[in-house]
């Protein structure tokens, strides 16, 4: 069974994201920073896999924050702060896909050269404990071919498969964010799971 | 066909829900009684299972460092452009500087929400009546004792209190600066001040020992404007808010913190007279000695595109900051002959780019310096300790130095929030 990443929304400090976007609404800068804090690392990691790109995806998140916290007094709280800024964010990030070029994930190298950023955390689970050579050189690949097999993805069928199994969003979340009937988003999941397994089984997975 | 097609696509929904959890206690029976029985669907569950954990497996990528202030700085800048925009777009790019030093303010809010930095273009430095919000004011005609002017002689000095040089030293004329670093952490914002003249490579530099009660260091230097955006920046990313305002060129005038350059830009775009009588008020207020009449005066220099109109008072603009070149008619920089010290080298400037001072002779090190550097910046930073209680409340926020009205009308057009 899948197991749901679950991130919190109320962070050490116990200030829910209800009470700093209140406060922030006045000015509180203080407040802004907070909600820029507790959220960017979500929000980043979440973009750049559906644009595929480093700095892209930096560019990306900068502009869903702006838009989002200065859209403060417009938004009404029916749905939770962070629901509203990945809403913002996907948006972003599926539109800007679809106009640009094609997206070429790397899972190792990034472009400058340098062990990349994403490789990092590759490379620290390869290195993880009864991970020999062999294995990590499978792994890695393995992590090469389904982020290919992403990235072929529609960008807003990407953006689901993102949701979910990055992170690890559930299904109705995964609705209000990208404003989608709840079968839309399983068919969407289904059919984009379906067709990664289906390029990995090309690659002989 | 058709029919088994939607089965086939119904049952792949349905064990993608299962595999997620996403099914009521009914559904995941049914299902798992067929898993039990349909070898085929176990095979697909189990394909399903291991493309969503090695995507899962995929490290999570943190954000870039310095991605909030980036943000914060970005929320800031297109409010204040937006704003001058709405206002005056010419008188918007004039007065880039300002806005740059007003959006690093909110940076240090954010990173510390302790420090309070107190920008004013002044001549008069560290002595002088105080504003209740601690801006320095000079009174019409009083001479600025100039501890830049001290430093630009070369001295420098580790001496406490060492008012004696500082006052033996004319007064700068040509784009002097005062800022305030108010702050808890004394030791921290010292650190910090001397890190970033080290990192523009600024000296000599006057440190010496505030007057008066307050407990804290004074800095004086002279650098290029560049290099002082750079510092002003610096230290505003570790912890302030950066007000502003006017420069007094003549060894006259006055100016102040307390009111900020959005306030004034709001102010340049209010239609009412109320509005605008507001602002000049709260200015007025804290410039003492200042009538209404001239603190609308130096508002309207702030926001209009021709600034040569009113003797007196002149703004640190872009002009002056945004270029390194020398500015005509910028006045020179006198050092203090009785001291016998002198270095009259700019940081950061070519040799061949410093002259000598009109009437006067240049001189090398240990001679009596006086040179004319057009294009420096003579710069005094104090960096003050304020108790917990105060900073507080000087760490108010832009928007929230003004009254309601005038935070909205800053707020923007697009019902953007008060942010």
């Amino acid at each position: 069974m899948g197991q749901s990443k679950r991130y919190g929304r109320v962070e050490e400090g116990g200030e829910s994201d209800r009470e700093l976007v209140s406060r922030a609404r006045v000015g509180d800068i203080e407040a802004l920073a907070r909600l820029i804090e507790r959220h960017q690392d979500r929000l980043f990691n979440a973009m750049y896999r559906v644009v595929g790109h480093y700095e892209d995806a930096e560019e990306l998140t900068q502009e869903a924050f702006v838009r989002a916290l200065r859209g403060l007094g417009r938004f009404r709280g029916s749905s939770g702060f962070y629901t509203w800024l990945f809403r913002i964010g996907m948006n972003l990030a599926i539109n800007f896909r679809r106009r640009s070029r094609p997206v070429h994930f790397s899972a190792l190298e990034a472009s400058s050269g340098s062990p990349g950023r994403q490789a990092a955390g590759l490379m620290d689970l390869l290195e993880s404990p009864g991970a020999g050579p062999a294995g990590e050189a499978a792994l890695r690949e393995q992590h090469r071919r389904v982020l290919s097999a992403l990235g072929e993805l529609e960008p807003a069928s990407r953006a689901v498969v993102v949701l979910r199994d990055i992170e690890g969003l559930g299904y109705g979340e995964i609705a209000s964010i990208l404003e989608l009937p709840l079968g839309t988003v399983k068919s969407r999941l289904s059919r984009a799971r379906g067709a990664i397994r289906e390029r990995l089984g090309e690659d002989g997975f | 066909m058709m029919a088994d097609k939607r089965r086939e696509k119904a049952w792949r929904e349905l064990l993608n829900s299962y595999y997620d959890g996403e099914l009521s206690a009914k559904q995941r029976r049914k299902v798992e009684k067929a898993l039990s029985s349909d070898e085929d669907m176990r095979a697909e569950l189990s394909g399903l299972e291991e493309a969503a954990s090695l995507l899962g497996s995929m490290e999570r990528e943190a954000a870039p460092a310095g991605l909030s202030e980036s943000v914060m700085f970005r929320l800031e800048r297109d409010l204040i452009l937006e704003g001058r925009e709405g206002l005056n777009e010419s008188a918007g790019r004039r007065h880039l500087f300002l806005r740059r030093l007003t959006a690093a303010a909110a940076v240090v809010l954010l990173t510390l929400g302790v420090g309070a930095f107190v920008y004013s273009v002044l001549v008069q430095p560290a002595v002088g009546p105080r504003t209740p919000e601690g801006a320095v004011v000079v009174d019409a005609g009083e001479k600025a004792p100039g501890s830049v002017a001290a430093k630009r002689a070369g001295v420098v000095s580790e001496a406490a209190d060492d008012e004696a040089l500082l006052a033996s030293v004319e007064p700068a004329v040509y784009g002097s600066v005062q800022l305030a670093v108010r702050t808890e952490g004394l030791g921290r914002a010292q650190l910090q001040m001397e890190g970033l003249l080290d990192e523009y490579d600024i000296g000599p530099v006057v440190r010496s020992a505030l007057a008066g009660s307050e407990e804290g260091v004074l800095y004086g230097f002279m650098c290029r404007p560049a290099a002082l955006e750079g510092i002003v920046e610096g230290l505003a990313r570790k912890g302030g808010h950066v007000d502003l305002l006017i420069e007094a060129p003549d060894g006259g005038v006055a100016a102040v913190s307390g009111v900020s350059v959005e306030e004034v830009l709001a102010w340049a775009g209010a239609d009412e007279g109320r509005d605008r009588a507001v602002l000049a008020q709260r200015l007025a207020r804290a410039a003492p000695g200042a009538s209404e009449a001239l603190a609308a005066e130096w508002l309207e220099e702030i926001a209009r595109e021709d600034k040569g109109g009113l003797p007196g008072v002149r703004l640190l603009g872009p002009r002056e900051f945004e270029s390194d070149e020398p500015v005509t008619g910028a006045g020179s920089v006198a050092a203090n002959q009785g001291s016998g010290v002198g270095v009259s080298e700019a940081p950061g400037a070519p040799k061949d780019e410093v002259k000598p001072a009109e009437g006067q002779a240049e001189v090398g090190e240990g001679g009596e310096a006086k040179v004319e550097e057009p294009g420096l910046v003579a710069v005094q930073i104090r960096v003050v300790r304020e108790a917990a209680e105060g900073a507080g409340k000087s760490v108010e926020g832009v928007l929230e130095t003004g009254e309601a009205d005038e935070a909205e009308a800053w707020a923007g057009e697009d019902g953007a929030g008060a942010y």
